[in-house]
């Protein structure tokens, strides 16, 4: 096959001039229906859409690919200003709140989703977690077997190795403190290539070094003879209860003027996310005899904990994950529990959210934000969250952590503690709200536990939204089949997180598009006949 | 956001920060920077039920205030001290409505107050490479679409 090369500076300019984009810019010169009429729709253009959207398109067969939020030129849009960004490339700026408010959770919106803001770190699907799936839901494939997916994976998003010299200070005081304790720990593979280690990977990428979906299978959906459909929220599917139809949505332009998008399809995929597929399933009364549709809802909670060293850590400088602490994460060995942990550091405003206090005693400080390191302790959940369709096609969020969840977090936060103080922390703050708590010693850490996790007292947050309409063998476990086959409307697919029946443990871009991968090999098999 | 609104993330966002920084001009407060116009672009994004929240966390803050305190004073119209207290007291409270509605105004307004540039030496913070440093855009990756094998088969099984 020839080798073409697209320079990147004019890779946009390519895909803009194809006659296969379509935005609000260029296409709110009427107020008539925009219709169309394809093979497949895929709703939802982050780590699982773009990926079944290229691979069916590279099997020749005609696709249209469909986002709520804009396409993206990262040298005109990304200016690496949280303010501007944060809003821009996640809803509700990375903290779309729970209906109880007590744990605010993070998922990306724009061409190519959550793969635009996240921290590249790119981690198999852990084996334990598989043969969990085997024995739990009869998933039929083993570890080994995914792995031609997992290859694919690497080479589209060109995953390679961090490497040693590439940790910042952030992470060497996870390392140090990890070694001094006799922790597992490991330096993680990621998605960037040529990386300028300029810490602003989760306001976007300017310089294209983060292999994001966006420069990399969408790209290539493109080059294929895919349609890509920006600036549309779809709200609902087409269907008459016995097979989809198409989907219909709204096209948004920033000055408010609106245009309905008709698609005509024979199969559609929801790939819209585990918050956002739920809610558009709900409110298109796809058909849910069993009420699975958002009733399996998982997100990996956190705690975010600030340690303040002596020394400067400047921790938004440098590449900010390259050392997980994996000491205490024993789902990767038997499948449950456990926590990985891992440094979180933020920018000033993500940063300043969380600080406590107010008046001199917050804005002193904020004056040691460079000497601030921090981390946060993920655990694998077992709690089933909810997600019903509200108001306004957004989702409201019923998810708190239960008991042993509970447990394995303050597990989680003493061990987090602790291994701050043995990399000198002189103090670390743990996040309670009404008496924010700073920790300097063993006793310190102690108290952890008397405080637990109380609701609306602690900041807890979450970056992994998964599990929300999960595929199972048995039709009362999942909705899907593994497959990505939905059991109760004919040729709905869902391809994404939703699908995952427990909690990854783990960083999820590399399952997820696993996944959607063999998702995508199945619709374009003999089996499927699209 | 409506005037209300405004005004008061305003006077919460000055009185969080009011104190010996904001005094002894290090700091800038809130108020004399685009801290707000940035917020008032950001809540226009969302949707009309989260602005409807939004509005009616300030009038909480605003009013709820005047009922907790017992005071004939709305929160916008105190004094900077007496509105950083209020705002601690509801931070800090056991009551779990006024914990999160403080909160949950600390984390709006601060979340924007940190990013404006005139906050960024207190920090010690470099801010944006973009804007220091003159790197090239199209000092680039060529992307490569070269062809690749297909999309493997599924493993056969029955399921």
């Amino acid at each position: 096959m020839p080798v073409v090369q697209i320079p990147a500076d004019n890779m946009f300019a390519t895909i803009a001039g194809s006659g296969q984009l379509y935005e609000a810019d260029t296409h709110m010169n009427s107020n008539e229906t925009l219709h169309l009429t394809t093979t497949v729709v895929v709703v939802g253009s982050g780590a699982g859409g773009s990926v079944v959207a290229r691979e069916l398109a590279a099997h020749g067969i005609d696709v249209v690919l469909v986002e709520a939020g804009r396409f993206w030129r990262p040298h005109q849009d990304f200016n690496q200003r949280e303010e501007t960004m944060s809003p821009a490339l996640m809803y509700h700026s990375g903290a779309r709140a729970t209906q109880d408010q007590s744990l605010l959770i993070s998922h990306g919106k724009g061409v190519g989703g959550s793969t635009v803001h996240n921290i590249c770190l790119s981690v198999d699907p852990p084996q334990a977690i598989i043969e969990r799936w085997q024995d739990e839901f009869g998933f039929p494939w083993s570890h080994a077997e995914l792995q031609p997916y997992v290859e694919r994976v690497h080479m589209h998003l060109g995953i390679n190795q961090v490497q040693p010299g590439q940790l910042n200070e952030n992470n060497l005081i996870l390392q140090r403190g990890a070694e001094k304790l006799g922790w597992r720990g490991f330096i993680p593979k990621h998605n960037r290539l040529g990386c300028l280690e300029c810490g602003f990977c989760e306001v976007g990428c300017a310089f294209n070094r983060k292999q994001s979906a966006l420069i990399t299978y969408v790209p290539r959906l493109i080059r294929d003879g895919g349609r890509l459909i920006a600036d549309t929220r779809i709200e609902k599917i087409l269907h008459d209860n016995n097979a989809v139809q198409g989907v219909r949505g709204t096209m948004r332009h920033a000055d408010g003027r609106t245009r309905t998008v008709e698609i005509k399809a024979s199969t559609v995929v929801a790939s819209g996310g585990a918050v956002l597929n739920p809610v558009l399933l709900k409110n298109s009364d796809v058909p849910d005899p069993n009420g699975l549709v958002g009733s399996t809802f998982r997100t990996h909670p956190a705690v975010p904990l600030g340690g303040f060293f002596h020394q400067r850590v400047d921790g938004w400088k440098g590449i900010p994950q390259t050392y997980l602490v994996d000491e205490f994460a024993d789902f990767l060995q038997t499948g449950y529990g456990g926590f990985v942990i891992f440094p979180i550091f933020g920018h000033p405003g993500q940063t300043g959210a969380l600080v406590p206090g107010t008046g001199s005693a917050y804005t002193s400080r904020m004056a040691r934000f460079d000497h601030m390191a921090a981390v946060a302790p993920m655990i694998h959940d077992e709690t089933m969250g909810t997600i019903r369709a509200g108001k306004d096609h957004e989702p409201v969020i019923d998810y708190f952590p239960h008991a042993e969840d509970q447990k394995q977090l303050i597990r989680g936060v003493q061990k987090s503690v602790e291994l701050l103080l043995a990399a000198g922390a002189e103090e670390v703050f743990v996040p309670y709200l009404d008496t924010p708590m700073i920790a300097r010693n063993s006793r310190d850490i102690a108290h952890i536990a008397t405080r637990g996790i109380p609701r609306n007292n602690i900041a807890l947050n979450a970056v992994h939204p998964m599990g929300s309409i999960r595929f199972a063998g048995k039709e009362k476990d999942g909705a899907v089949r593994f497959t990505g086959e939905y059991r109760h409307l004919k040729n709905l697919f869902v391809a994404d997180a939703s699908l995952f029946p427990t909690s990854i443990g783990t960083a999820p871009t590399v399952s997820i598009m696993t996944v959607s991968s063999m998702v995508a090999s199945y619709m374009a098999s003999e089996r499927y006949r699209l | 956001m409506d005037p209300l609104t405004h005004r008061v993330l305003g006077a919460a966002a000055d009185a969080l920060v009011h104190g010996t920084h904001t005094l002894n001009g290090s700091l800038p407060y809130p108020s004399q920077t685009a801290m707000l116009e940035h917020l008032d672009r950001m809540v226009h994004g969302l949707s009309d039920d989260m602005q409807f929240q939004i509005r009616l966390l300030a009038r909480a803050i605003e009013f709820g205030s005047m009922i907790f305190g017992m005071t004939f004073t709305c929160f916008s119209k105190l004094p900077l001290q007496e509105r950083q207290e209020i705002l601690a007291d509801w931070c800090d409270s056991r009551i779990a409505l006024r914990r999160v509605a403080g909160n949950g105004v600390k984390m709006l307004t601060m979340a924007f107050y940190w990013t404006e540039n005139e906050t960024f030496s207190h920090m010690k913070y470099d801010g944006p490479l973009l804007e220091r440093a003159d790197i090239p855009y199209f000092e680039l990756n060529p992307m490569l679409v070269q062809g690749e094998d297909p999309l493997p088969p599924l493993p056969p099984k029955d399921f």
